[in-house]
């Protein structure tokens, strides 16, 4: 009977560090631990004590690739907390915004860290030399989300213009046509990447059920909505934390998070199985191109889901920018409202999952208590659980094919902590 | 060799973390240079700690100053100045990261794909300390001003210090 250790140590050099420690012995997977070992970043305490207006700006920092995602759930934490609701041009705004993140960061997953390993590439440098059509194009579609929001918001990245209540700088009905122009000039690229992906089979791990945490709502939920579980239940936002509980493992210096089972997914194959019958028209029909069904439980299927997701954003951008063209642009006070005590929630899909923020400011408008639960976190216990699951069915192959499947299954969920999961090392005892 | 073409845009970049001492170095030479009263055709960029963005950057300028924290084989005190002519790009296949492109994966993955690479000219001291902690060392923090001053003067095309002509 084989008995296998694997360690690996780093999977990861920027968003953070992180392990896979697997030892399976006498056909028994004995431990599977993904690691977090990054030092914690303490925001939620730099946040006591700051004004609730400079938390959006605070918590962007966060992460550089979700960074509207952070602003978002911080405005919308914010807002709540003071009991306030923004327009509907507000709304349709920061949809449109996120739209542009989920875009450029499904992108920079999908072309620049999952497709060399179907493409038996090491890293997108040889996937380059080897598709170098496929590296332009994946380029240009990053370009295409930094851009958007670089015309909406100020910035690429960490954007300005996102306030509470609105927008510093309202954009222009010039802004949303040059944004339109671009998105139509990339249409070509969208159905191309479809086309690549829609070519690619994904490994096979068919798991029998599982569950599945985000937004749902009238439409494909990924600003607003209850927070649902695929196994049943759904509450308000305020509410959340009577459907996830957060707790600490000894080896994971990131909280682990459950709800109603012992782990969940969030993201994009969590939203297709909540959602998938309320995608853009489009993005159903690039779903039928890849064959599979729905609810979906093999995670290296997230890969797919955020290509759909692509699509969906693609389209649905056009079409919320179509709406506010109609209805035309009007610049909005945005600092119109009172500060008052109270707790707030914001909770938004970002593109790894629902992400969540909680403050408690006090009269003055000063913070008291924070809480950020960011999606990574709660994929962690789910990861481990898929290890699990994944070894026993694969331990049959070579030392390199376990060593790849592995990287493959924790890189499929875009963690943060994946960013340069090739230092895996296996040892067989 | 690097030549000026003050007909043509120019983008000079600083690169680092400020969180990690000398490695700020980059983004200190910006910062020194956004106080002084440059062209319209030159722009100035706090490139942070690269991402795969630069490759879209760096493919509109037909020329670049590139400033860092240097790491050398040997020893040398003093502003280090070559041209991508004068080196060698690492290529590391199998560590890359999208999410952490570094220059030397940017511009291999430029050549790769026949893109247009901008003449550089990159100049920097080694570094005493990349450790965590904020300001640079006594040393480094003396080239800042030294290299604003080079980086005037190539410029201007005489000696220039931080507020004028010397």
């Amino acid at each position: 009977m084989k008995k296998l250790d694997i360690n690996v140590h780093h999977i990861t050099r920027v968003e953070g560090h992180g392990n896979i420690v697997v030892n399976y012995e006498k056909g028994v997977v004995e431990s599977f631990k993904l690691e977090i070992v990054e030092s914690p970043r303490f925001f939620e305490v730099m946040l006591k004590g700051r004004h609730f207006s400079e938390a959006p700006q605070i918590t962007a920092r966060i992460c550089g690739i979700c960074a509207v995602g952070h602003t978002l759930s911080s405005l919308r934490a914010c807002e709540s907390a003071i009991g306030i609701s923004p327009s509907e041009q507000t709304v349709i705004l920061r949809k449109l915004i996120l739209h542009a993140e989920i875009i450029q960061s499904h992108v920079l997953h999908t072309y620049f860290l999952a497709l060399p390993d179907f493409l038996n590439v090491g890293s997108v440098i040889p996937l380059a030399e080897t598709h170098g059509e496929e590296v332009k194009r994946a380029l240009r579609l990053k370009k295409l989300g930094n851009d958007m929001c670089e015309v909406l918001v100020g910035r690429k990245i960490h954007p300005l213009a996102m306030q509470i209540n609105g927008f510093s700088r309202t954009p222009t009905e010039s802004d949303l046509i040059t944004i339109q122009n671009m998105l139509r000039d990339r249409e070509s690229d969208i159905e191309k990447m479809i086309e690549l992906f829609s070519g690619i089979a994904m490994p096979e791990l068919a798991l029998e059920n599982g569950e599945y945490l985000g937004l749902s709502g009238e439409d494909y939920a990924l600003y607003d909505g209850k927070i649902t579980s695929s196994l049943g239940n759904s509450v308000e936002t305020l509410d959340y934390l009577k459907l996830i509980q957060e707790h600490v493992e000894e080896h994971s210096s990131a909280k682990h998070v459950k709800a109603i089972s012992d782990s969940y997914m969030v993201g994009a194959l969590a939203r297709l199985n909540l959602s998938s019958d309320k995608l853009h028209p489009k993005a159903k029909e690039a779903l039928k191109a890849f064959g599979i069904a729905f609810p979906n439980h093999n995670p290296f299927n997230i890969n797919v889901a955020q290509v759909v997701e692509t699509v969906h954003c693609f389209y649905d951008s056009l079409e919320l920018i179509s709406m506010l063209l109609d209805k035309g642009l009007n610049v909005e006070d945005y600092r119109d409202y009172k500060v008052s005590s109270g707790t707030g929630v914001g909770a938004v899909e970002v593109p790894r999952g629902i992400l969540f923020h909680e403050y408690t400011i006090d009269d003055d408008g000063y913070i008291v208590q924070a809480n950020c639960i960011i999606p990574t976190g709660q994929n962690l216990a789910n990861i481990e659980s898929n290890l699990r699951d994944f070894v026993p069915r694969i331990i049959d192959r070579s030392k390199e094919e376990i060593t790849h499947s592995l990287e493959m299954l924790v890189r499929a969920y875009d963690p943060c902590i994946s960013c340069s999961a090739h230092f895996l090392s296996v040892d067989f005892v | 060799m690097f030549q000026y073409d003050p007909e043509q845009n120019l983008l000079i970049v600083g690169f680092g973390n400020p969180l990690l001492s000398d490695d700020g170095l980059g983004v200190e030479v910006v910062k020194a240079l956004g106080e002084s009263n440059l062209p319209e055709n030159i722009h100035l960029w706090d490139g942070g700690t690269m991402n795969v963005d630069s490759v879209d950057l760096l493919s509109r300028y037909s020329q670049a100053i590139i400033i860092d924290c240097l790491e050398l084989s040997q020893s040398h005190s003093g502003i280090v100045e070559f041209s991508l002519n004068d080196v060698v790009l690492k290529k590391d296949s199998q560590q890359i990261s999208a999410h952490h492109i570094n220059l030397a994966d940017a511009l291999n993955l430029m050549l790769t794909l026949d893109m247009r690479i901008p003449d550089i000219l990159f100049l920097g001291v080694t570094g005493e300390s990349v450790r965590l902690g904020e300001g640079l060392s006594p040393v480094v923090e003396e080239s800042v001003g030294a290299i604003t001053n080079r980086i005037l003067s190539l410029i201007m095309g005489t000696k220039y210090k931080v507020g004028g002509i010397i």
